[in-house]
């Protein structure tokens, strides 16, 4: 079975193939990060703009690339939700209709599930049961998979998301937008013991995070001295970093335990982060638990992981009718198998 | 020949199929429900005319203006439908449409004025007359403040001229102290005229592939910037 899988949930087109019997044929993504640079974040009305100007030719260059003849496509998977509403239309509008036309399935996927499911792309699988963190810049969850479809929430962010936290941090720190991966670049050189920031919510028996109050902490911390911006800048961002990831880990941890799970998938953009990587890597050894992560290049959105679900999901015989209206916002434990 | 069009850009949805010199048409007027009633609707027409996708020869779609999302959808359907066949497609004015619907019904007249509410105080319009029921723009597709659209009337129309569209109800500044022959305030884009229009750009080889087919959005400044 051959698979086309679109994702254009917020600013990134990204378009894949997944076959049954080869794996992931092929896959290509166009980021719009520098578009919205000039505006300070994503903007949805040019986002959509810039979907529906680059996912055709984005397809068409796949086929190309990959060899592939659209007549092989056994079946096509799109994101349905949740993102961008008018950036979400683009990919299923399309998606629907090329389905129709061909007279194949179309199956719409939770973004989210798209994440989840990424490390199944790589060579090292976890096995159902496990536990996944999805950490992004729009989302902060702790899931417990226990099969496809079988997602039970554990834990989430009460405010903003990890990614968020770290975008908005570095813009206070004067690093731009999207600033997250530029803080985390400047922390590499930094102390994270330098300044003693909050562990938001440790205190707390549950799973949940709260990130906003790190991101005013590090705002008193230059509005009460400004020069750490010059002369400590590495070791504020270092100690911004350790404490959201420290956070992370902490309740990752503490979920594995309270589930008797061995396995955390860790995925979402924030899982390219290389000290988190490490972090978790140590700790989660010196509790006999694993960490399975996504390649580097599908933290991100990308139409791999929507391929790979729609393909999980299709097989199983499951099709969306020629209605293709999109969720805004879709709760991941709405989902059945 | 055989072509499908579709149309997405106002509160209706509509598609429509010439098929053996005749027109087949389903339109409702459905605000928001485009999503769920517009590849119901084609495949509606193709199952009784008992045609696949594959058998058209090309397909059109409202390019606009409209809705921004409207449009979407309508560019986004026919980009998929396309590229599944390597079909060539149409972009089609949304205001070209409303003209022809209107010298359809009222072929006396020489001047045809649509207008669709743009939001934020403003209007899209043009200024169409015909030659051999061919429609020629004496105004272009435009984005203007209903005064400054009314001026642009008064100086483009020297003989009777038919106000089309709701923009006439929404903003009365538009034809206040003009004298239109008539307006068709209750008028919508729909796919009946975009493949009336289409079949005329498909003869003379007006065609674009599925990367080339894009919303006509005429507003550009969507966002502020903050450099």
């Amino acid at each position: 079975m051959l698979v086309l899988g679109i994702e254009t949930s917020c600013d990134e087109t990204g378009v894949a193939l997944y076959s049954s019997e080869k794996g992931l044929v092929d896959h290509l993504y166009y980021t719009q990060v520098r578009t919205h640079v000039e505006y300070g974040g994503v903007v949805p009305e040019i986002a959509s703009r810039d979907h529906i100007q680059k996912l055709s030719p984005l397809v068409q260059t796949l086929f190309e690339r990959a060899k592939c003849d659209i007549s092989q496509v056994d079946g096509v998977a799109y994101t349905a939700g949740p993102g961008l509403a008018g950036a979400l239309l683009v990919g299923a509008a399309f998606a629907r209709s090329f389905a129709f036309a061909r007279s194949i399935p179309a199956v719409a996927i939770h973004h989210m599930e798209g994440h989840l499911l990424a490390p199944f792309l790589e060579a090292q699988q976890p096995n159902f049961p496990f536990l996944a963190l999805l950490v992004s810049g729009g989302h902060t969850l702790i899931v417990k998979v226990s099969a496809i479809g079988d997602y039970q929430i554990l834990g989430e962010s009460l405010d903003d998301a990890a990614g968020e936290a770290f975008d908005k941090t570095a813009r206070l720190m004067g690093l731009g937008y999207p600033g997250g991966p530029a803080l985390a670049k400047l922390a590499e050189a930094g102390n994270p013991q330098a300044f003693k920031l909050p562990r938001p919510m440790l205190d707390r028996e549950d799973f949940n995070f709260s990130f906003s109050g790190l991101k005013t902490a590090v705002a008193h911390l230059i509005q009460k001295n400004p020069e750490i911006l010059i002369s400590a800048k590495a070791d504020l961002a270092a100690s911004f970093q350790a404490a959201v990831i420290d956070t992370l880990i902490a309740k990752c941890a503490r979920a594995l335990k309270a589930t008797g799970l061995k396995q955390l998938v860790v995925s979402g953009g924030v899982s390219a982060n290389q000290y988190l990587r490490q972090q978790l890597d140590s700790q989660l050894e010196a509790i006999g638990a694993k960490a399975f992560y996504p390649r580097l290049e599908f933290c991100t959105d990308n139409g791999a992981m929507i391929a790979y679900a729609g393909y999980l999901r299709l097989k199983v015989g499951q099709a969306r009718d020629l209605d293709f209206s999109v969720r805004a916002r879709w709760g991941l434990d709405e989902l059945k198998g | 020949m055989i072509l499908l069009s579709l149309d997405t850009s106002t509160e209706t949805c509509s598609a429509a199929l010439w098929h053996n010199d005749q027109i087949d048409v389903i339109s409702e007027l459905a605000p928001k429900r485009h999503t769920h009633l517009i590849l119901p609707m084609i495949q509606t027409l193709l199952e009784k005319h008992q045609l696949n996708i594959a058998d058209c020869d090309a397909i059109a779609f409202g390019e606009g203006p409209g809705s921004f999302t409207g449009l979407r959808i309508a560019a986004g359907v026919a980009q998929g439908l396309a590229f599944a066949h390597t079909l060539p497609l149409i972009p089609v004015s949304t205001l070209a449409a409303l003209a022809l619907a209107a010298k359809i019904q009222q072929p006396q007249l020489d001047y045809f004025v649509p207008a669709l509410d743009a939001r934020m105080q403003e209007v899209y319009f043009a200024i169409y007359t015909f030659e051999k029921n061919r429609p020629l723009a004496i105004v272009p597709d435009s984005l203007a403040a209903p005064a400054k659209a009314r001026v642009s009337i008064a100086e483009n129309t020297p003989a009777a001229w038919l106000g089309i569209g709701q923009a006439y109800a929404v903003y009365p500044d538009l034809s206040q102290g003009l004298e239109p022959a008539a307006l068709m305030l209750d008028a919508y884009p729909n796919a009946k005229e975009i493949a009336l229009l289409a079949k005329e750009a498909f003869m003379e080889g007006h065609v674009v592939n599925s990367t080339e087919a894009l919303p006509k959005y005429l507003r550009n400044d969507v966002a502020k910037k903050i450099v």
